[in-house]
């Protein structure tokens, strides 16, 4: 068994005003902290200071840098903005880029609609993966998300706690997996 | 040739080198290097058994072929 914890942060990837997905990625942190050899944190792409006056690595932020170093698989909660990602989003995760490769990935999509973020969640898979990150193939659909959260975000469904089990089971295992692989497989050393 | 083996920046320890990353060029020279097979750069991806952190350099040599 791993002497580390597993980290795990989740990014909350929208700056938008009244954003439900807050409320998502506040329970994603619940659920991820209430697990054994777990650390998480809430990382709020709106509070980051990274400037938009140029872009990749060359604004990298050191201390987000740092985290995206530490980290074992990242969770991203997502909504979906005309069928595709927040713009900031994608600015944010391509400041960095040596620090994702070979680390799990997991997606929670967010949507007003029945759809639940499918859309956003299928475009952002190939940049994920040009990132070097590896997407498990759970995903969570927050499914007309003005009505699964009370006004103090707490969850009126608990149905979706099932399915965030899955997920985090799922993640968490590839994370662990990633981390041997990472540490102690050479590239090329099986050939 | 081998390389130097990678120590890590945070420990010291000696990293395993974990990935091969096709990456955008940067200098002049590395623009000038590419091929139509190879559109980009290969970073040398490295993470250290003992601690964890990431670390990485331009690969010193090409990728042999039939790999």
């Amino acid at each position: 068994m791993p002497s580390r914890p597993l980290v795990v942060p989740v990014i909350l990837g929208t700056p938008r005003r009244g954003r439900m997905s807050a409320h998502a990625a506040r329970l994603m942190c619940e659920q991820l902290a209430a697990r054994p050899r777990v650390e998480t944190e809430l990382i709020d792409v709106a509070e980051l200071p990274i400037p938009v006056d140029d872009a990749g690595e060359a604004v990298k932020d050191a201390t987000f840098a740092e985290k995206m170093n530490r980290a074992d698989a990242l969770v991203l909660v997502v909504p979906e903005y005309n069928h595709g990602y927040p713009g900031l989003l994608k600015h944010v995760l391509d400041t960095n880029l040596k620090e994702y490769i070979h680390k799990a990935a997991g997606i929670v999509g967010v949507s007003a609609g029945v759809f639940g973020g499918a859309r956003v969640i299928q475009n952002l898979i190939p940049v994920l993966r040009e990132l070097g990150l590896v997407t498990i193939f759970w995903d969570v659909n927050f499914t007309s998300v003005g009505s699964r959260f009370d006004e103090q975000g707490r969850l009126l469904d608990e149905s979706f706690l099932n399915r965030i089990e899955k997920f985090l089971d799922e993640l968490l295992w590839m994370a662990e997996t990633l981390r041997h692989g990472r540490e102690q497989v050479t590239i090329g050393g099986s050939g | 040739m081998s390389t130097p083996p990678m120590r890590c920046g945070k420990c010291g320890g000696e990293m395993n080198h974990q990935a091969d990353k096709l990456v955008h060029p940067v200098t002049a020279a590395e623009v000038a290097a590419m091929t139509p097979a190879l559109d980009g750069v290969i970073e040398a991806v490295f993470a250290c058994p003992a601690c964890g952190w990431i670390d990485a350099r331009r690969a010193d040599e090409p990728p042999a072929l039939g790999r």
